[in-house]
């Protein structure tokens, strides 16, 4: 063997340890501690995003076997609910929108995760940790976030000589509004009278760092002026017939958007991927996105509306790999991403918004950085949450009273009086 | 299992028994019917009772005494109410209508110089088979107010478009052209049924003596078929304060709470809202009070027979 034999004889060795050293650093370290079948409940689009992780969820944790149980959202909740009082037929991690995770938490479903979700406190968006926690203690982790901002039609706009910068205020949208009806004949928003179910309410006083009731747990509607300033912008949409009258998640509703029929639309960034994705893929490059506009004496401008959570069950008899299974999947940010690219699922974890994806022009929305606009709302939404163990309750008795305005049968301060009083009484509330 | 205690005790126990265990064949094949009964039907009831003086969670363990504190409120619960004014307001918009139309189309149905009787039958039968969630969501398209059929045909013919599902009072109208869609069928051949057994003969004279086809209707067919009426007024009766499917997929209940039912109510506050005490106290309310209708409405329409 000659000296330069030698030397790769040597030398390789070496260098394969350190190429095998650097790939094993570079992947997640194996665990086969934990093992077992774990159930997940969910509904189609976040399971399917889920499951794009499982591959590499499944080399970190070879032992652990996930089995996958979909079901409508509605069935979803059902399911658990009679679960909860059957005492057995439970999952161990459940898919959990914000506005029915306070629910589950208050009926002590949940396992408590404070000491497993400390790391994460200060990574996820801080409101989000407010419907997921109960005296102190935290029940869920977050998965994503619904920041509101504002989707404008271009066309509309550019059509009605309306420049989208100049809307600063809510009081200057209202002026747009009406320029744009007058010059084309479009509507500024969808919003049901008959039919309202109280979200663009909740969106409104949420921008403004308020829910229905205070830290307390009283009830704010007839008390705080900002919750007049929401709904009392809602009377003017529709004194001036700014609005488009139909029911959310209906198909005229699909049909405003898809047909250029509304000029605004402030909702959730989720609300960016439907319309790109079923409800108007064809109407591409029409779009853009500003912040909400702000309130007189306020500088907010951005709410949220919805969210989801994933929660291990207090039934579960394998929180371990409970845990390891939503840690991978929501505690990572190669898994939020993935799941932001293929599902439009905002992330809750702060630290992925560095990532190129947000700085990338969407053809969609004109070739605009649109995911800028949502990461800076959402670093921004008020430390607030309308989403309460009683939400569905108080939701159902204010959006009856915002009918009842909606139709003329009642000015901005009685329904707000009469809310309150509805919500007090049969809440127990203050 | 629990069939054994529905038959009732006899004397001697011992042939009581040998009596059973020769019936025991028999006894198997009814017993489904108990056991099903007494789960889902006696079970609950009497859970029902126990959990209306209770507030209940659904976590187990978790049931509360509180006596009449259900009851009490649900006196002065505004929402509960309504939904009962709601579903009176709608038996009354729909049912006169729908008995005189079902009898109308039964009489004429029942003629013999009708050709292709069964398929006309068949045809006005056919919405009761439908699914009534597949029809609620198509009324709903066909109602909406700027964008359906309905409004299009008027508009079409030079009428004025209807707020069908935007108003109180068009709402429940709403609700009622649905239940007339599906149930006019199923009274007709109720009646249809009832129609055969009237002998010809009653008819025939009655045509002799020179009364005309509207004369034998007020007078011959519609008082020989009162006992049919009743039985179809008093199901309806019981059938409209308990409507859940119609209003739940047509209009959710609104607008403004305008066709919520009671068992929306009491769905709602059970499993939306967790208040499985109060949802009970409230089923036991609307039993009562659907009691009492009905023992009303059967004094009130059995007054001109005796």
């Amino acid at each position: 063997m000659n000296a330069s034999a030698r030397a790769i004889a040597i030398a390789l060795p070496i260098s394969l340890a350190t190429i095998i050293g650097v790939v094993s650093q570079a992947q997640t370290t194996v665990n086969t501690a934990v093992k077992g079948e774990i159930t997940i409940w969910g509904w189609k689009d976040p399971l399917s995003a889920l499951k794009l992780v499982d591959d590499s969820f499944g080399k970190a944790f070879p032992n652990v076997t996930l089995k996958y149980v979909q079901k409508s959202a509605p069935d979803t909740y059902q399911g658990l609910k009679l679960a909860v009082s059957a005492g057995s037929g439970a999952p161990d991690v459940v898919l959990l929108e914000d506005s029915n995770l306070a629910q589950f938490v208050g009926l002590g479903a949940l396992a408590d995760v404070t000491d497993r979700t400390q790391p994460y406190l200060k990574k996820m968006n801080a409101y989000k940790w407010n419907a997921a926690t109960l005296k102190g203690r935290v029940y869920s982790m977050p998965w994503d976030s619904g920041p509101v901002a504002m989707y404008y039609r271009r066309d509309v706009f550019q059509k009605a000589g309306v420049d989208i910068n100049s809307i600063k205020t809510w009081n200057d949208y209202l002026s747009a509004a009406k320029v744009i009806k007058a010059k084309t004949g479009v509507k500024m928003l969808p919003l049901a009278k008959a039919r309202n179910d109280a979200r663009f309410f909740e969106t409104l006083l949420w921008q403004q760092g308020i829910g229905y009731t205070d830290r307390s747990g009283a009830v704010i509607l007839d008390k705080d002026p900002r919750a007049s300033l929401a709904l009392g912008l809602i009377a003017n949409l529709y004194k001036d017939d700014l609005t488009a009258d139909f029911e959310n998640w209906t198909d005229p509703w699909y049909k405003t958007m898809s047909d250029g029929q509304i000029a605004t639309l402030p909702m959730a960034s989720w609300m960016g991927g439907f319309l790109k994705g079923w409800i108007a893929p064809k109407t591409a490059g029409q779009w853009g996105v500003v912040p909400l506009p702000t309130f007189s004496g306020s500088r907010a401008r951005a709410s949220n509306d919805g969210g989801s959570h994933l929660a291990i069950l207090e039934s579960s008899k394998n929180k371990e790999a409970a845990w390891a299974y939503i840690e991978y999947h929501l505690g990572r940010p190669e898994s939020q991403l993935t799941m932001y690219k293929a599902a439009d699922l905002f992330p809750s974890l702060e630290s992925t918004y560095s990532d190129p994806i947000f700085n990338e022009p969407d053809a969609f929305f004109g070739g605009q950085k649109s995911r800028q606009v949502f990461a800076e709302a959402v670093r921004t939404v008020s430390n607030a949450t309308v989403y309460t163990p009683d939400y569905a309750e108080i939701n159902g008795l204010v959006s009856i009273e915002i009918q009842k305005l909606a139709l003329g049968k009642q000015s901005v301060s009685a329904t707000l009086g009469n809310a309150a009083k509805s919500v007090r009484d049969r809440t127990r509330r203050k | 299992m629990r069939s054994l205690e529905i038959i009732p005790r006899p004397a001697r126990p011992v042939a009581a028994w040998q009596r059973l265990w020769r019936q025991r064949w028999g006894l198997l094949f009814i017993a489904p019917f108990f056991v099903l009964f007494g789960v889902f039907s006696v079970y609950p009831i009497l859970f029902s009772s126990w959990l209306s003086f209770r507030e209940w969670n659904g976590v187990p363990g978790k049931e509360v005494f509180v006596g009449f504190e259900n009851f009490s409120y649900a006196l002065r619960d505004n929402l509960f109410w309504e939904s009962m004014l709601n579903v009176v307001l709608i038996f009354a918009l729909h049912l006169p209508l729908m008995l005189l139309v079902a009898l109308v189309l039964a009489v004429i149905l029942n003629q013999n110089f009708l050709r292709l009787q069964g398929l006309w039958r068949a045809l006005i039968f056919l919405p009761h088979l439908t699914s009534m969630v597949a029809a609620g969501f198509t009324f709903r398209l066909i109602l909406e107010q700027e964008t359906g059929f309905a409004n299009a045909l008027l508009t079409g013919l030079g009428l004025p478009s209807v707020p069908w599902l935007n108003d109180v009072w068009w709402a429940r109208v709403s609700v009622s052209l649905l239940l007339l869609w599906a149930w006019t069928g199923y009274q007709m051949v109720i009646f249809l049924s009832a129609l055969q057994t009237i002998p010809p003969e009653l008819n025939e004279a009655a045509m002799m003596d020179g009364a005309n086809r509207v004369q034998i209707f007020w007078r011959i067919t519609v008082p020989l078929l009162q006992p049919v009426i009743i039985f179809c007024l008093t199901v309806s009766l019981i059938g409209t304060f308990g409507l859940f499917t119609e209003p739940t997929i047509l209009t959710g209940g609104g607008p403004i709470h305008s066709t919520a039912t009671p068992t929306m109510e009491i769905f709602g506050n059970a499993f939306t809202n967790l208040k499985y005490g109060y949802a009970a106290a409230l089923s036991y309310i609307y039993f009562l009070i659907v009691v009492v209708a009905t023992i009303i409405q059967l004094r009130f329409t059995n007054r001109g027979q005796a």
